[in-house]
């Protein structure tokens, strides 16, 4: 029988069932969501209660960018990435002749990169109840990646970020951040009287600011790509 | 004129400086809106591929000065325009509030005098900084020509000062900008060196050079750049292709922007300011221009094929850093991996080098991955330039102009 170990699909669980699962020394034959697992004869499902892991900060924010990604049997990955840390200590991150440690790796990589796009791309609108809008939609699951950045950036701002994939709204509002689960038709979206000028303005702006006689748009489309551009309104006209 | 117009003209007028970076400031968000990120960020790029990270205008395209490369020059029949204070202050606000740009970019044309000018500039940045509470990142030029005292105002609201070299020497100068002289340059370089520290233009300056509107050759540019980096600790020299906006007498008629000539160059430039390389290893007196066909870091490989292969279980990292496909970040790596085991080909593809580019110059443990017989200067150059051409058609300049 295979056993495959449920969690509740928040990072803290994940953490737990993997930690339980390295001091018992069980090999899990995988570890899925609960409400994604579907039953079959040859799996049994098992679950770990709840708990607190202490875990270095580094490979704890390892684990959790790893998390975040998409990518199918990250929880392995995981899983895999600690009971090597368990062994060898925090010098494992040099290893990456392990397989878990070079995916591990890379996956980080590329939620962070993703990331960092985001905070350039993203772009808000302002509604009629002055909140800033925008909306987005991450391969990765970045949002808390943006949460903080933008709590800096926009202090005394109301602002909401919505993301459209996971359907999962990051509402700032007087200084304090909340996430909550919520549908787009949740969000009263009739933007503000200025908006359409400025947006327009930007336009005009972006459209000036290239130099015709080094139009290349594969250059732009690599740094761009076209997956973001139906949120990134300069681009919107453009398919 | 309405303000979209103005915005075309005065963006316009901007679009020819590459500067783009918003990097190597934190100023933080004090009781306002925006802050700097220290790495910088690019927000959108435009249809040309560059980065768009700064609205980036001018105050306005009018100007006393006759440049022979300008598009704003005096004696340009073009239509002139100028924002006030407060329109720049809206725009900049509007934009950055939905997340459009990192900041402002601001130059100017030369209006009456140089001070003049200058305090303009100064009553924009100011109003910016105080009465709209900005505190995001801000690139403004330093007027050639104006007062120290200026300089110093205006440095301490803003996190980037620069000012342009525009020509690779002396006598190019003299010739296309009549108007302004080498010494005043450098002069202006010189006093926003002395003054940067956290509170004044805390990421430092940069400047830019234009391309293939004069004469000079590749290793006059990398030559004054050199002395630019040691003599002004500046951040980054940009270099921009001349776009034939003017037809002079004085001017080469160009029939195609020279892009890929701009593009050997920020790659010489990365080389010199990350990999240690001198412009004398690169170029020199015989040969003054670079290579179109290869990149500079194999055309030196491919000249010094004495020190390769390479092998990279024992190489210095200053040696490593000399085979082409090994980039600094994966030299890094090789030297802290190899502390705890012997690199194999396999691995090293894991770290993130570009083994199509190694294979040529490397050797993991004593193994050398081609049949020796083709470690020869022909086989490699041939097989080189025909995979840098390939990516190069496509993808151009830019991979290198953004951060810093
Ligand atoms: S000073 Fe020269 S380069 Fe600057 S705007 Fe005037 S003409 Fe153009």
């Amino acid at each position: 029988m295979n056993n495959v170990y449920l969690y509740d699909g928040s990072f803290k669980h994940l953490l737990r069932t993997v930690d339980v699962l390295i001091t018992k020394s069980i090999k899990p034959y995988d570890i899925v969501v609960e409400k994604d697992y579907v039953r079959d004869l040859f799996s049994k499902p098992y679950k770990v209660r709840m708990g607190n892991v202490c875990l270095d900060s580094r490979i704890k924010n390892l684990c959790f960018s790893i998390f975040l990604a998409d990518y199918k049997g990250k929880e392995l990955v995981i899983y895999y990435l600690l009971l090597n840390y368990r062994k060898y200590g925090i010098k494992v991150l040099n290893f990456r002749y392990l397989n878990c440690v070079n995916l591990a790796l890379k996956l980080r990589k590329n939620v962070l990169h993703e990331a960092h796009k985001m905070k350039g791309f993203l772009r808000f609108r302002q509604l009629e109840s002055g909140f800033l809008f925008a909306t987005f939609a991450p391969s990765n699951n970045v949002i808390y990646y943006l949460a903080s950045h933008f709590e800096r950036r926009f202090k005394k701002e109301n602002w909401i970020i919505y993301d459209e994939l996971r359907h999962l709204a990051l509402i700032y509002y007087e200084g304090r951040s909340y996430f909550i689960n919520c549908s787009l038709d949740d969000i009263n979206k009739t933007f503000s009287a200025v908006e359409k000028d400025v947006s327009d303005l930007w336009k005009v702006f972006f459209k000036t600011i290239s130099i015709k006689e080094r139009e290349n748009a594969i250059c732009q489309m690599r740094f761009m790509p076209k997956k973001y551009w139906k949120n990134i309104i300069e681009m919107g006209d453009c398919k | 004129m309405n303000i979209k117009e103005k915005l075309a003209i005065l963006a316009d007028a901007a679009k020819y400086d590459a500067s783009c970076s918003s990097s190597g400031s934190q100023r933080k968000n004090t009781n306002g809106i925006g802050n700097a990120y220290r790495s910088g960020i690019c927000h959108s790029f435009s249809a040309d591929g560059r980065c768009i990270s700064l609205l980036k205008i001018l105050l306005t395209n009018s100007c006393i000065y006759d440049c022979k490369y300008c598009p704003n020059r005096r004696s340009n029949d073009v239509k002139r325009s100028m924002f006030s204070a407060k329109e720049i202050c809206e725009i900049t606000l509007n934009f950055y509030r939905r997340n459009y740009i990192e900041g402002l970019f601001l130059s100017s044309g030369i209006i009456k005098d140089p001070d003049y000018t200058m305090e303009k500039l100064i009553e924009v940045i100011s109003m910016l900084r105080h009465d709209y509470h900005f505190n995001g990142y801000i690139h403004c030029k330093a007027i050639l020509g104006s007062s120290s005292y200026l300089i110093k105002k205006l440095g301490l609201l803003v996190d980037r000062l620069s000012c342009n070299v525009e020509m690779p020497s002396s006598n190019s100068l003299k010739l296309l900008a009549p108007d302004k002289s080498k010494e005043n340059i450098l002069n202006v370089m010189g006093s926003i060196k002395e003054n940067v520290s956290p509170f004044f233009a805390p990421s430092g300056q940069s400047t830019q050079v234009i391309i293939g509107a004069s004469m000079d050759s590749d290793y006059q540019i990398m030559k004054q750049s050199e002395s630019l980096y040691k003599k002004f600790n500046l951040k980054r020299v940009f270099y921009s292709a001349y776009v034939g906006v003017n037809k002079d007498a004085l001017l080469p008629s160009l029939k195609f922007v020279p892009l890929k000539r701009e593009h050997r160059l920020y790659q010489a430039d990365f080389l010199l300011r990350y990999y240690h390389y001198k412009v004398d290893d690169l170029l020199s007196v015989k040969t003054p221009n670079f290579n179109v066909l290869l990149d500079p870091k194999a055309n030196w490989a491919i000249n010094h094929l004495d020190i390769f292969p390479m092998e990279i279980n024992k190489a210095s990292y200053d040696d490593l850093l000399r085979i082409p496909g090994v980039g600094v970040k994966s030299a890094k790596r090789i030297v802290k991996m190899r502390l705890y085991y012997r690199l194999g080909m396999e691995d090293l593809k894991k770290i993130g080098v570009v083994i199509k580019r190694a294979k040529y110059f490397i050797l993991c443990d004593g193994k050398y991955f081609l049949d020796h017989s083709y470690f020869n200067k022909n086989f490699i150059m041939a097989n080189l330039i025909l995979e840098d051409k390939d990516k190069a058609d496509s993808f151009q300049q830019l991979s290198l102009f953004c951060n810093e």
